[in-house]
């Protein structure tokens, strides 16, 4: 009876108005790179490169990926669009976990970034699975750069597979109002401290733990067990005094283990925990949470030897679908990127990474945070052999999780644990 | 703002990379030149069914070729799968609409599907350019005080969206059940249906103010704000919804009842925020009368406590006829009618006597008041009917005319 008036979609009727817009924005777009480029610019450089972050899990934290990224990208890009303005810099940002996966996708639609700022295992993963390409630079520039750094990043062919760019170490953080004596400096203390009431967070994550391997002599034991070598009876001791000194932790009213590190930061953000270890580029947030009362230090070592934090280096690594001009723009920008200059300035102006540029020294005198964290990168070195081998052999890294997590939780005793682990790690 | 206009911008950076003009081109082409070739030449009509699927086709073997080749193929195959979701939409609507009526596919498909489609395939194409995640939390500005981000604000869209235009069905199947079990009637549940969505359309947009983040001063401030608009230019606007409100509260108007408009009953179709829809029979016209004219005028109901409607028709019988026998035969015809009730029964009434014949009336009740006319058409017929059945003569006056012959002063007794 009612014959309603019928309105349908008319997809067809559009599309050339959209082809039109599409040429219009295209058209617009170009007309904007123009304006922006000043008529005085000497630069060859014109383009827009696409660069990707990847976000580790412990720096989600309160502000947003972007703004991070885009901070972290800001500090290095901005002076290098200064020299190169008609140069547009896209920044995406990705878990750091979601990468491959995401990566993989992209470059089957030719939409892969240009450059890819990622952890320096990711960077091995990446050009282990083709998802990144090799680009040379040339010996003065590579001079520059801390040799262990490169050498982390060296395939088998002797290329490397990204560019460094920072370091950003593990070190101690604390609430200086309920330590005012600063951070104890040797895993005893830790212990005692928390029997005194200071509440300290530690990762269940061996490789956010294994700064206390160093303290209590076990990673010679770890690099033979590595190896497929016999364990000397010290090394065994060795893993046995670690293995115990989780136990013994785990044990603690005043001390908390948690999986993930990023509740460590909130907790010590928020006032529920007093000392916790963590990664230089969660200063910030601490900052932002904790203002002055936020205290820095080396990890904690023991009468074995110096703590053994392993320190994260972030690197740039080279896409795929680039273009002739992008592939050109993204070299010149990660090559800006270990400019000495612009190292300094990354490394003062936020105060949470160090320079890969060796020849950029850290202003350590004046600033006790940066001095943690160089002290903090020196001791990681002892940490370099051990965790290489460990970072390439996931299943090995599994095992040893699996490991710590019954010792923590008194399902292995220390000595049986110690006495199994040696296999497992083979 | 501005840092979404570079993000959008920054898009077209991509066209840098050959990889990726070569594929959009190879969806481009295709789809333009069926689309062109469809409208342009009407000699390939035979052709007309074929050329979307030899687009997609065309599209799908580029694809195949480019991954083979090594090179990207992912996002044209993307856009064409695109194409080809947008095309199974349509014949999809054509598929339900063998099974529902076509008026709720076509607003199911205008107002939900094809939105929807557009708006996955947005999302998912932003996503292949840039990260949809990252693009949330581009800031586009504080609203009173409320730092909103593009997130929040596409969240809010689309739930505030989804809310006004989705909360139909499960508001009209919760008042059926309603209806169902409180034993209402009809147009009771159709109120009923109304105001749940009302009342739902009302809790997604408070919830939608709260994800927003927007304070109970910023609301204060928007009441404010409307109040002043209200005053000045909506309140025509604001009077309708009230005046809707209130019509489906009380009762007196709602979706299924018949009112009696410039004459002729017309059916109570829907009561929108504005406006009530009204259909009149007469004609199949739709009649659009704002709330507010219920609300100030009188209004006649047939359907107020019951649907029944009392309806007449006149006859005129000779003078020679009983009228007793009449009236009896009035009323055992009326019964013989469909759609005549029998209780409340006809009665039949002498209403005078005229100049050629008595009068009378004929009183029935019908069941439906929009049948009015046709049955009452019906009675009349089957009124002619009985009497030529019982020899009952239907007079009318008969008019004699002549020509005079002479001035009407001469011939004229009445001078006399």
């Amino acid at each position: 009876m009612r014959r309603p008036s019928l309105h349908r979609f008319a997809p067809t009727g559009t599309l050339q108005q959209i082809v039109l817009l599409g040429v219009l924005a295209v058209a617009g777009w170009l007309a904007l790179r123009l304006a922006q480029v000043p008529a005085t610019s000497t630069s060859r450089l014109w383009g827009t490169v696409y660069l990707v972050v990847g976000i580790n899990s412990d720096e989600r934290l309160d502000s947003g990926p972007r703004e991070q990224a885009a901070e972290a990208l800001e500090r290095f890009s901005s002076d290098f669009r200064k020299l190169h303005p008609g140069v547009a810099v896209q920044v995406m940002t990705f878990p750091e976990e979601d990468l491959v996966r995401e990566l993989r996708l992209r470059k089957q639609s030719g939409l892969g970034p240009d450059l890819m700022l990622v952890n320096s295992r990711t960077a091995l993963e990446l050009q282990r699975l083709n998802l990144s390409r090799i680009e040379d630079f040339p010996a003065e520039k590579l001079f520059q750069i801390e040799p262990d750094m490169l050498n982390r990043l060296r395939l088998s062919n002797g290329q490397l597979a990204a560019l460094p760019l920072q370091q950003l170490p593990q070190v101690a953080c604390f609430n200086r109002d309920r330590l005012p004596n600063g951070s104890p400096d040797s895993l005893d203390a830790l212990l005692q401290l928390s029997g005194q009431g200071v509440r300290i967070g530690l990762s269940t994550q061996t490789l956010n733990l294994f700064w206390t391997v160093g303290g209590l002599g076990a990673g010679e034991a770890l690099l033979a067990a590595q190896g497929d070598q016999p364990l000397s009876p010290q090394q065994v001791q060795g893993l046995e005094r670690w293995l115990a000194w989780l136990q013994n932790a785990s044990l603690q009213q005043g001390i908390t283990f948690h999986d993930k590190q990023e509740l460590l930061i909130q907790k010590l953000a928020s006032g529920h925990l007093d000392w916790i270890s963590c990664r230089s580029s969660n200063l910030n947030v601490l900052r932002q949470s904790l203002g002055a009362s936020l205290g820095v230090a080396r990890l904690p070592g023991g009468r074995w030897g110096q703590a053994t934090p392993i320190n994260r280096e972030r690197v740039l690594a080279f896409g795929l679908n680039s273009s002739p001009n992008q592939r050109q723009i993204a070299r010149e920008l990660a090559s800006f990127g270990i400019n000495p200059l612009v190292q300094r300035n990354l490394t003062i102006r936020n105060m949470e990474m160090l320079p890969v540029n060796r020849f950029v020294p850290a202003p350590v005198a004046s600033s006790t945070v940066l001095a943690a964290m160089v002290r903090s990168a020196e001791d990681s070195e002892q940490a370099t052999p051990v965790i290489r081998a460990l970072i390439g052999n996931e299943k090995a890294l599994g095992a040893l999780d699996s490991i710590v997590s019954n010792v923590l939780f008194t399902e292995l005793t220390p000595s049986r644990a110690a006495q199994i682990l040696p296999a497992t790690l083979r | 703002m501005d840092q979404f206009l570079h993000e959008v911008i920054g898009w077209l950076g991509y066209l840098q990379r050959g990889s990726v003009v070569s594929q959009l081109l190879l969806v481009a082409v295709p789809a333009l030149a069926a689309t062109l070739l469809q409208r342009r030449l009407p000699a390939l009509a035979p052709l007309r069914p074929w050329l979307r699927p030899l687009a997609l086709g065309t599209i799908a073997l580029g694809s195949l070729l480019l991954a083979l080749s090594g090179h990207p193929w992912r996002f044209s195959l993307s856009l064409g799968m695109i194409y080809l979701g947008w095309q199974a939409l349509g014949l999809l609507g054509k598929l339900l609409e063998l099974r529902i009526p076509a008026d709720v596919i076509h607003q199911l498909e205008g107002r939900l599907l094809r939105p929807a489609y557009l708006l996955v395939v947005a999302l998912a194409i932003i996503n292949q350019l840039d990260s949809v995640q990252d693009l949330a939390t581009v800031s586009i500005g504080e609203w009173f005080g409320v730092p909103l981000s593009l997130g929040r604000l596409f969240a809010a869209i689309v739930i505030a969206y989804l809310v006004i235009i989705g909360s139909g069905p499960p508001a009209r199947a919760m008042a059926w059940l309603l209806q169902r079990a409180l034993a209402m009637d009809e147009g009771s549940g159709r109120a009923v249906a109304v105001i749940l969505r009302y009342l739902s359309v009302g809790i997604g947009l408070v919830w939608v103010a709260n994800h927003l983040g927007l304070n109970a001063n910023a609301i204060l401030a928007i009441a404010g704000g409307l109040s002043l608009g209200i005053g000045f230019g909506i309140k025509e606007v604001f009077s309708n919804f009230i005046s809707g409100l209130w019509l489906l509260l009380e009762g007196s108007v709602r979706p299924g009842d018949v009112l009696f408009i410039d004459g002729d009953p017309c059916e109570v179709r829907s009561l929108g925020l504005r406006a009530a829809v009204l259909w009149r029979d007469r004609d199949n016209a739709e009649l659009v009368i704002p709330n507010q004219t219920f609300f100030t005028a009188t209004t006649t109901t047939y359907t107020g406590s019951d649907r029944l409607r009392r309806s007449q028709v006149l006859v005129g019988a000779a003078y020679r006829h009983d009228p007793a026998g009449v009236v009896a035969l009035l009323e055992a015809t009326a019964l013989t009618v469909p759609g005549v009730l029998a209780h409340p029964a006809p009665r039949g009434l002498v209403l005078n006597y005229g100049d050629s014949a008595i009068q009378y009336a004929l009183r029935f009740w019908i069941a439906n008041p929009m049948n009015n006319i046709s049955t009452c058409s019906a009675v009349n017929m089957a009124v002619w009917q009985a009497f030529r059945g019982q020899g009952i003569e239907i007079p009318f006056p008969q008019r004699v005319q002549y020509s005079m012959t002479g001035s009407p002063h001469q011939d004229g007794p009445e001078q006399a």
